[in-house]
């Protein structure tokens, strides 16, 4: 059974998990939200301006605007840039020394929505069938929270594509989907 | 040319072949008609079958319906040979959801009607819809057990796909089994005329 891993996107733009088989039908089986925020260590020498995190994964430019906390010591500041292993701020009181642990916080609780995308076919009463979505599941994951889903899915069951989407792009929220075809 | 085969009472063994296979017989009836030639009344022996199988799935919403043409009309899915000395032996099964089929060969002619007038299938009446409806459990998918028969030019066969109330939107697929049997012709003997298949034309299921 695959599944994949992505930051969370918004309904104008849902994220595509499994698209339409036209033999079966797509069954989200595990599904799992982590908006607990991205963390690590700066791997680099002092900076007020630029952490490095080596191990990191970022979405260069996708992190700009949210808020980066050094949790050694306590200070935060707004991220200005990012690439794949380093963010930029303006500036942050007490620097990053090596070794520096760092959270980046979720903007907020997220509500997770599982969509059901597809294209009717040609009927005797719909001549012209326009594509449909039609949300199946709706549930909200609080700011730091981990939520993970397995028998609560086991009745959906999805014509067309398995989407999903929040109600904001957050970077900082993870979710993972799993399905299945019957 | 169209049947519910039955789930059997008992199994035998060693088991008999489901499809038609390389050597089997198979007879057409003298009530096939003039049009159709090449097999009416005539008896053949199977000199080579493929099994092919094919998928059709169509979502559609509730109390709405398709009908889907299996043979090669405009339109249709070309579930039909186009060699005289080809039989197609389709099996056909559905996947579970909330559908049921009607069977019409051709357009507009019902395959499963009651003697009395009016008791026919129709899918804008709230119990006719269910009069010679064939549900996805009739039928599964994992145990085919409609099976249509298909000569070149025969009549369109017409599978009305009804998606009943209860639900936003039904995804019906239908799975096929279209079992190609290349055809030679043969002057049985008596034992190979009993032996045979006897495929009968569609008129012989409506009196």
């Amino acid at each position: 059974m695959p599944s994949t891993r992505h930051t969370a996107l918004a309904v104008g733009a849902p994220r595509t998990y499994a698209t339409e088989k036209r033999n079966a039908i797509s069954k989200p089986t595990f599904i799992m939200v982590d908006n607990t925020g991205l963390r690590g260590a700066h791997t680099a020498a002092m900076s007020a301006t630029v952490m490095t995190d080596v191990n990191a994964q970022f979405v260069p430019g996708e992190l700009a605007g949210f808020t980066i906390t050094n949790v050694t010591t306590g200070n935060a500041a707004v991220i200005t840039a990012n690439t794949v292993n380093t963010i930029t701020v303006a500036a942050i009181v007490g620097n990053f020394n090596t070794g520096d642990t760092y959270t980046i916080s979720g903007v907020g609780d997220r509500t997770i929505t599982i969509r059901d995308h597809f294209l009717p076919a040609i009927t005797n009463g719909v001549p012209a069938p326009v594509a449909q979505d039609i949300d199946r599941l709706t549930f909200t994951v609080v700011v730091t929270g981990c939520v993970s889903l397995r028998d609560e899915l086991a009745d959906i069951k999805i014509l067309g594509d398995l989407r999903v989407y929040a109600d904001a792009i957050d970077p900082n929220c993870l979710i993972t989907v799993a399905w299945a075809h019957e | 040319m169209l049947e519910l085969k039955p789930q059997p009472l008992a199994t035998v063994s060693p088991p008999v072949p489901k499809i038609l296979q390389e050597g089997f017989f198979v007879r057409f009836t003298d009530q096939w008609p003039l049009t159709l030639p090449h097999v009416k009344g005539k008896t053949f022996q199977v000199e080579k079958t493929n099994q092919v199988p094919y998928d059709l799935s169509y979502i559609i919403p509730a109390n709405d319906y398709r009908d889907v043409d299996l043979s090669n009309a405009v339109g249709g899915e070309n579930i039909y040979p186009e060699n005289t000395k080809t039989l197609y032996q389709t099996l056909i099964g559905f996947h579970p959801g909330n559908y049921l089929v009607h069977f019409y060969i051709p357009a507009g002619e019902y395959v499963h009607r009651l003697e009395q007038a009016g008791m026919v299938p129709n899918v804008a009446h709230a119990t006719l819809r269910y009069l010679g409806a064939r549900k996805p459990e009739d039928s599964p998918h994992t145990d085919k057990r409609i099976f249509a028969y298909a000569v070149k030019d025969l009549e369109p066969l017409i599978l009305r796909v009804f998606v009943d109330n209860g639900v936003g939107f039904c995804k019906a697929i239908l799975s096929l089994l279209v079992n190609k049997c290349y055809l030679k012709e043969i002057t049985p003997t008596a034992e190979q005329f009993a032996k045979a298949l006897k495929i009968d034309y569609y008129s012989s299921l409506r009196w």
